[in-house]
């Protein structure tokens, strides 16, 4: 993947994103296509999809860019193993602080192990999303396993959004009870939870932003995967910060930070629970805006060979993946191939490439 | 028509009121209506129905629901018990779920936007996810609830207190899975003998009737809700009990839809009564309250009459929450198969391939795509490549009606290329 290749390392300019790979997002971009139709061929459509920093224009002459090689092992790219290396940090480390707290009795460190453990398992959910995702479509799945990934990032979100939830119920139940001493054991815990969770972020720091632009599947569950440890270490930090406050004297520490915290991590999630909710809701591709269809429908009426367009459905399969289908009646005794393709070709430019056309003609 | 006069025809909904007149050979390929078999006028109704009966199910359950809940919060307030608050808090989870479900069935009825060309339907199967993954998360609470109770060994825990206040809960959740579930039991008679007396009977009954079909005009609109709404299914039924067998006139409310569809294949999965998918999570998330209720339960038998045996408590909670998330996942199947939009089960989508290649003029058939957007409504694309001398009307025309009374696929969009 784009991350992978040492030329790629350093930021590659795209003339149509910016920068990709691994440089600094905030530079990145995607500039819309226009809709003129490409002059030369359908097989090289400019697509969000196709366009890499891997590939070359046409134009320079240098023909098909050089296949990679196979490789038989595939030990996984880059981000699954800084994935793997985290996952393992996060078992080991909420299994001593369950074994811990069961042998010295301690309350405070068995409810963290097991916050811990859903959360590893959200991060096992989306290493295994990250691995069957790139299985080719079969019989079954004709669409491939790449939703796995919106999928984990869903699941991810969601979970966030529980534990923003049971952190505001954990800061009222502070807030009655007033028992505010069970904070303090905790610290080397949090301390070292948030050490964990930071070089979590660091690992996945290019996506440690609160609204991203999608381009395809990885990005979502990357940035689910980021935005989960870095909730996590909000979370540590706001520990921290409560016991050190209580230390101080100040009153209702607890209620405050909790608080705080739950708030912030709610605002963080909230995007990409939206994103993720709205590709699996089958919402239209967002990086066409609806004026583009309608142009669309206005440049095929005005076609003299078509009566009217109807039923044009269009949904994303996975971010940078645009699938449709349309339904279009034609006059009678006018041929339908080359209409066919003339409607093929101007959703191409919009970036939709699986189009199913039913011409009726009467 | 119920039109979806959206303003703009951009690209979705054009209105289209198209009298089935009109249409004729053509009727096949065009849907009537703008959105086709998602929301046409018949197919509205029923569904509207159908989600109307289940939102009245769940807000009673709601209610009831609420009203235990206060009478336990005042009681653990009054008992000065850490112990029924917490199990306040669990049937609170309760009123959570049922809300969410509510609110699926409530959104999935939207209408169609240019941004959401499907319409909502989707909406049910997210608030099916959200409610499972509910009941996982309690799962995990109530195991960490039995391992703070194995730490903290001291005389805190009374067993009996915690054998009373779960069996109350085990009673409130009984009476709300009778609530919720009830129906299916009778929607599905009429194919399964349930184990319902009278449901057998009519099975018989059916069997002897399924050629009066001539009665039919008098009953014609409960064809109507005979799939839809089970409600009216299981009142029909019961108001038929005494009739006898010679009444030919409460025929075979549901035969008869068997009837009407010349072929006996894959159509019939769509006859099936489905309970609506909310509704079941629902009605799950109840039954693993229960069935934790029970666990809970023998923890407290057991702590009450040993106290030192409280590694059982543990060992309890655990098997019983390992069950609850066994009974979640054929649902969570379904969904995550929905929501990958994967061919459904009850599609073999080889055998259409075949059929479809078989026809004459058909050369191949590729890119098929056959998904749903939620549990019943099934869509279908593909491209078709035929002969070159071939008329392609006519083999649209065969096509979709193939598909139509072979799978009961209704939104199809064929693209039809020469070779």
């Amino acid at each position: 993947m784009a991350m992978d290749t040492p030329k790629a390392k350093e930021a590659a300019w795209n003339a149509n994103y910016g920068v990709v790979g691994s440089g600094d997002r905030r530079l990145a971009f995607s500039r819309q296509l226009s809709l003129v139709s490409s002059n030369a061929n359908a097989a090289t459509p400019r697509l969000a999809r196709s366009d890499s920093s891997i590939s070359m224009p046409p134009q320079l002459g240098l023909g098909a860019p050089p296949p990679k090689p196979k490789k038989l092992l595939y030990l996984g790219s880059r981000p699954m193993r800084r994935l793997a290396l985290l996952l393992a940090l996060n078992v080991a480390y909420s299994a001593t602080e369950l074994a811990i707290g069961l042998f010295t009795g301690r309350v405070g460190l068995v409810s963290d192990a097991f916050h811990l453990t859903f959360g590893c398992g959200l991060l096992t959910f989306s290493l295994f999303a990250m691995s069957a995702s790139r299985t080719k479509p079969d019989n079954l799945y004709t669409y491939g396993y790449k939703r796995l990934e919106v999928l984990a990032a869903f699941t991810n979100a969601l979970f966030l959004l529980f534990l923003c939830f049971s952190l505001a119920v954990e800061a009222l139940h502070a807030f009655m009870q007033d028992e505010s001493e069970h904070k303090h054991y905790l610290i080397v815990s949090a301390v070292t939870n948030l050490l964990v969770n930071l070089l979590g972020v660091w690992f996945f720091r290019s996506y440690a932003r609160v609204n991203i632009v999608y381009r395809n599947a990885e990005d979502m569950n990357y940035h689910s995967v980021c935005l989960h440890v870095l909730a996590d270490s909000i979370r540590s930090a706001g520990l921290i910060l409560a016991s050190w406050f209580l230390s101080l004297g100040v009153e209702n520490a607890e209620v405050l930070c909790l608080g705080i915290v739950s708030v912030a991590v709610f605002m963080l999630v909230l995007p990409l629970f939206k994103a993720t909710g709205n590709i699996l809701l089958q919402i239209a591709p967002g990086n066409v805006p609806p004026s583009a269809f309608l142009k669309c429908c206005r440049q095929i009426t005005a076609c003299e060979d078509v009566c009217e367009v109807r039923q044009g459905r269009f949904w994303e399969l996975v971010p940078g993946h645009a699938v449709g289908s349309l339904s279009i009646r034609v006059k009678n005794g006018a041929d339908d191939e080359s209409v066919l393709e003339y409607v093929h070709g101007l959703y191409q430019d919009l970036g939709i490439q699986d189009l199913s056309i039913q011409a009726d003609d009467l | 028509m119920d039109g979806h006069n959206s303003p703009h025809p951009q690209i979705a909904e054009v209105k289209m009121d198209i009298s089935p007149s009109a249409s004729g050979a053509a009727g096949n390929k065009i849907c009537r209506g703008a959105a086709c078999d998602f929301s046409d006028s018949s197919n509205a109704s029923k569904d509207a129905k159908e989600r109307f009966a289940s939102m009245r199910k769940l807000i009673i359950a709601v209610i009831l629901c609420v009203i235990f809940m206060t009478v336990e919060v005042v009681g653990g307030i009054k008992a000065n018990s850490l112990a029924i608050l917490t199990d306040a808090a669990h049937l609170l989870s309760d009123v959570a779920a049922f809300a969410i479900s509510l609110f699926s069935l409530w959104a999935a009825g939207w209408e169609a936007t240019p941004q959401q060309s499907y319409g909502f339907f989707r909406i049910e199967i997210l608030g099916a996810l959200v409610s499972i993954q509910l009941i996982w998360l309690l799962a995990g609470i109530l195991v960490y609830e039995a391992i703070v109770r194995l730490i903290k060994d001291s005389g805190e825990v009374q067993g009996s207190l915690m054998f009373a206040v779960s069996a109350f809960g085990l009673f409130v959740n009984i009476i709300m899975a009778v609530l919720l579930g009830h129906d299916h039991g009778h929607g599905h008679g009429h194919g399964h003998g349930h184990g319902h007396s009278h449901d057998h009977s009519h099975d018989d009954s059916d069997d002897d009737h399924s050629h009066h079909e001539e009665q039919e005009q008098g009953h014609v609109h409960h064809h109507e809700h005979s799939h839809g709404s089970s409600i009216t299914v299981t009142t029909h039924h019961h108001h038929h009990s005494g009739a006898g067998q010679h009444h030919g006139a409460e025929e075979p409310l549901l035969k008869h839809e068997a009837g009407c569809e010349s072929t006996q294949s894959g159509a019939k999965a769509a006859k099936k009564p489905r309970r609506n998918i909310n509704v079941h999570s629902a009605y799950l998330h109840v039954l693993g309250d229960s069935i934790q209720s029970i666990g809970v339960m023998i923890g407290g038998a057991v702590i009450w009459y040993k106290p030192e045996w409280k590694i059982i408590d543990l060992i309890c909670t655990l098997i019983f929450s390992v069950i609850v998330l066994f009974t979640t996942i054929r649902m969570l199947r379904n969904i995550l198969e929905v929501l990958m939009e994967s061919t459904p089960r009850e599609i073999d989508a080889t055998r259409l391939e075949r059929g479809l290649c078989e026809m004459e003029g058909v050369v191949a058939v590729h890119e098929l795509h056959i998904w749903a957007i939620t549990v019943g409504k099934v869509l279908l694309a593909c491209h078709v490549t035929i002969t070159q001398e071939a008329d392609a009307d006519e083999i649209l025309d065969k096509v979709i009606c193939y598909i139509k009374t072979e799978y009961n696929i209704s939104h199809v969009t064929i693209q039809i290329e020469r070779q």
